[in-house]
């Protein structure tokens, strides 16, 4: 009994030592598990403003901002990274962010900046849409997809993974690019062609890449919803250096989602100021160019260089669908249950 | 019914208590406040509109169905090996139960793609049986829905029956079996009419756990079974998460406890008619040469079942981490120790296994600190109390893990209780999902020595000091080591109960694979096996350590 009770001591204490933090000025940013950032880059502006940045990860996009409305009494951070526009209009509706205009905002996409009152600014986005595996359709002298009707015609029965709207943020965006191509009358329509035409639906992302997506694992699906920076995702993180992508992205007219993630101070935090520089940090240049290839998503910030392997693979959405953030949290449940009575049931 | 020396005073359990009130009580009730206030005027109606829901009556239908089944399977699964374990001598026993221990780890979406690559529509054994057994196509299509779920739960069950199971039978005293044999009895009297009549507590026990575990069932479901499919726990997740509609999810998070409290109601009944068992005090075990041929046989049946069924999983893993398009390499094993992002959230394989440590370590203190005293008192106790107790240090694990995170939130928001963000809410959590197993190991366990010992200690004027220090702990000390090694898989392999924790940079294994696993790139799924077989690596060390503590322990003991 002693020797166990000792042993589990000494572990203890070992990771006692290894969590211990020494106390600065700190600022702590809550984000989703996705977020990262360069070490330089995070050490640059630490220095500058003689300040210690604390990141707590809090689950995926909707439980990290579930978790800070639930904590807008008292909150756990002074900055929130990674509300998305599918959930902005719960995140403003709660009224958990500080207005605050960054200098830097001159520099980001007009086209991102959805809130007019700049609680929430633009910091970077990505497209969800079709990812399809070149060398299965090139070895069956097939034409690779190019449009959502596609993937209902005969000859792609059986080809396509996709991520269930009801449990995941990429299968989610999916059915809102069918919604606002199809309409709202007709994605149910579509979806069911879908199903007939043998769709495979799995509960995530990492289900539908790494189970069934032949590109990527011994799957049987050559057509995946995914993202339109996996192409270049798959050369940088590929085991030998690659030319060439071994999957592309469609990003034709209406096939794609655009996920803007924004960044805002948390109404509370202890250190507005400091808050506010950080913001503008997360606009700027150095951050803004950091963000390609720590998170694969493409920088709000115009001004910011794309790494080469962004510029030679990634594409971005020619005319992704629009859909009002208002409109998708009033009716994100009911088309979620209509989705699921015509595909799962 | 006489149990132990005497009736337990409540002190014994005043910390357990303490810390089940302030982290798991509290938070509780924060959440469950919040919730129904979010929503002023819904009220009854809202209840009832919930409760009325196809979507709850299909959830709360499949959660139970699935898991009496895989309850069921499980058992069928693990329990004619856990005998064969117990009753006879074989080579390989050790690795068998090293095997046996070795699933719990592993996270969902590991154990997920390790079965698709045997499994699977395109997994080897499909491929095997259509090159060489002549099937024109593949004979099994096991890539998701119900019997991939079934199979899954079977995988990391197992363990649990096999350490409830074989570490109580290892203390039975072997004289009755011996006698038995030696008035002929054949093995099938031997197994059906002595030895698992014995083993029934245990039993009972290991099949409440199980039930809890696929009842709550949240990974395996969700990866395995498809879109199509869903528990109770899903449902809260999502009406948590996407929703946010925290009544609802209360409400059906209240359902999933008081079902709990039901199903733990009839295994109390079960659990009033057990005979003591006898325990024996040398700890010598069962084992008995194997004589006849038949007997020599099933052994090996039920032994490559298991190599198959539990091994061959895992293989698949470590081939998967050493394995690239260009031969054997173990160059997901280097890419591990290198950043070349620059990533402030980078893990280095050291820093990941010491924090996985570290945590589980901790964990396991607080576990054995909770489990031990309410054991302790359990198996002492026969008073109307007695069965309040014992469910309430139940109910944490079939608690929703997103509504007892989002818990944490509310009610740990300032001094002296400003814990949110920091570290030693991981390792609670943890505890919290494993304490439950602790004290279900050990009160069968306790309750054996004490009868027979400690009452002929209390008449020879021991004091209950004595008979816990030098009796039953001692003799118990089996059990005890088995609950602190699975206290600590437990920890080492959680993920649902961190992941809606806000936590800082304390990157954990399970924390680390799911990192790798988000991006597209060889790299990243060679990495994430890598990490799998890290992980696998420290299971087995430390069982090898808790082996080894229990083999050094009777000596200090004795003096």
């Amino acid at each position: 009994m002693k020797t166990m009770i000792t042993s589990i001591l000494c572990l203890m204490v070992t990771c006692g030592m290894a969590t211990a933090q020494n106390p600065v000025l700190e600022l702590t940013v809550m984000t989703h598990d996705s977020f990262s950032i360069s070490k330089d880059v995070l050490a640059r502006f630490e220095q500058e403003n003689a300040v210690k940045i604390r990141f707590l990860k809090a689950g995926d996009a909707g439980a990290a901002l579930n978790q800070a409305i639930l904590s807008k009494n008292n909150p756990l951070a002074d900055v929130f990274y990674g509300v998305d526009n599918t959930f902005m209009s719960r995140a403003l509706k709660a009224d958990i962010f500080l207005p605050y205009r960054s200098p830097n905002l001159k520099l980001i996409a007009e086209a991102l900046k959805l809130d007019t009152a700049f609680r929430l600014s633009p910091v970077d986005f990505g497209d969800v849409c079709l990812n399809y595996d070149k060398a299965w359709f090139a070895s069956r002298n097939m034409k690779a997809p190019d449009s959502l009707e596609d993937l209902i015609r005969p000859e792609y029965t059986g080809l396509t993974v996709a991520e269930s709207p009801a449990t995941s943020s990429p299968g989610l965006a999916f059915l809102l690019t069918t919604i606002g191509h199809f309409g709202e009358n007709g994605f149910l329509d579509y979806w069911k062609k879908l199903k007939q035409n043998q769709v495979l639906i799995v509960n995530g992302w990492k289900e539908a890449y790494w189970g069934n997506f032949t590109a990527a694992s011994k799957g049987s699906r050559p057509i995946v919803v995914s993202y339109a920076t996996s192409p270049p995702a798959e050369i940088h993180f590929a085991k030998t250096a690659l030319k060439d992508a071994p999957t592309a992205a469609v990003t034709a007219k209406e096939t794609c989602f655009r996920q803007i993630e924004f960044v805002g101070i948390l109404k509370g935090a202890r250190n507005p100021e400091m808050a506010g520089k950080l913001i503008d940090f997360f606009l700027d240049k150095p951050f803004q160019e950091d963000i390609p290839l720590q998170m694969f998503m493409f920088p709000a910030n115009t001004t910011a260089a794309l790494p080469d392997i962004f510029v030679k693979h990634a594409k971005t959405a020619v005319d992704p669908v629009a859909l009002d953030s208002d409109r998708i949290e009033s009716q994100r449940e009911k088309w979620l249950e209509a989705w699921a009575d015509s595909v799962l049931r | 019914m006489n149990r132990g020396p005497q009736n337990a005073p409540l002190i014994w359990i005043a910390i357990p208590l303490v810390l089940l009130a302030v982290f798991y009580g509290y938070p509780m009730a924060a959440i469950l406040k919040t919730s129904f206030q979010m929503d002023g005027n819904g009220g009854l109606d809202q209840v009832f509109h919930i409760l009325s829901s196809r979507m709850f009556g299909y959830a709360l239908g499949f959660s139970l169905f699935q898991a009496v089944l895989s309850t069921l399977l499980t058992l069928g699964f693990a329990l004619p090996g856990v005998i064969m374990f117990l009753l006879c001598d074989f080579s390989g026993k050790k690795w068998m139960q090293l095997l046996a221990s070795l699933p719990f780890v592993l996270p969902t979406v590991v154990v997920a793609s390790a079965f698709r690559a045997l499994w699977g529509s395109h997994g080897m054994v499909n491929s095997f049986a259509v090159h060489y057994l002549g099937f024109h196509s593949a004979p099994f299509n096991l890539d998701y829905g119900l019997p991939a779920v079934l199979m899954a739960h079977v995988f990391y069950n197992t363990s649990v029956v096999f350490k409830l199971v074989a570490g109580f039978g290892a203390n039975l005293d072997r004289s009755l079996i011996d006698s038995a044999r030696s008035l002929g009895a054949s093995t099938r009297i031997i197994v059906f009419r002595i030895l698992l009549p014995l083993l029934k507590p245990s039993v009972t026990a290991a099949s409440l756990l199980v039930f809890l575990f696929c009842f709550c069932s949240f990974g395996v479901v969700l990866i395995l079974g498809g879109p199509g499919f869903s528990t109770l726990e899903i449902e809260i997740y999502r009406q948590t998460v996407h929703f946010f509609n925290l009544p609802a999810a209360a409400i059906l998070s209240l359902v999933q406890i008081l079902f709990t409290g039901m199903v733990f109601v009839v295994y109390l009944k079960l659990q009033k008619h057990h005979p003591a068992a006898p325990f024996n005090t040398g700890g010598a075990g069962l084992s008995l040469p194997v004589r006849s041929r038949m007997n020599r046989l099933g052994i090996r049946f039920f032994q490559s079942a298991w190599i198959l069924f539990l091994g061959l999983p895992l293989l698949s893993l470590v081939i998967g981490s050493i394995y690239t398009d260009t031969g054997f390499s173990p160059v997901f094993f280097m890419e591990l120790f290198r950043n070349p992002d620059q990533s402030v959230f980078y893990i280095s394989p050291f820093r990941a296994i010491v924090h996985s440590i570290g945590f589980a370590g901790t964990a396991t203190l607080i576990s054995m600190m909770i489990g031990i005293p309410v054991a302790a008192y359990l198996s002492s106790t026969s008073g109307r109390i007695r069965p309040v107790i014992d469910i309430l240090f139940m109910l944490p694990l079939s608690t929703s893990a997103v509504t007892l995170g989002f818990g944490f939130i509310i009610a740990f928001d300032r001094p002296p209780l400003d814990l949110r963000g920091s570290w030693i809410l991981i390792p609670m959590s943890h505890a919290l999902v494993a304490f439950p197993f602790v004290v279900r190991v050990l009160v069968p366990a306790f309750q054996g020595v004490s009868e027979r010992l400690g009452e002929a200690a209390a008449l020879l004027g021991a004091t209950t000091g004595q008979i816990w220090w030098k009796i039953i702990f001692p003799i118990a000390r089996k059990s005890i080591a088995g609950a602190t090694i699975f206290s600590f898989m437990i920890s080492l392999g959680e993920f649902g109960a961190t992941a809606f924790i806000a936590r800082p940079q304390t990157s954990t294994i399970p924390v680390a694979i799911f990192r790798f696993l988000s991006q597209p790139g060889s790299l990243n799924q060679g990495q994430a096996m890598a990490m799998s077989c890290l992980l696998l690596l420290i299971t087995v060390f430390g069982f090898l350590w808790v082996e080894w503590l229990i083999a050094v322990e009777p000596k200090r003991a004795c003096v």
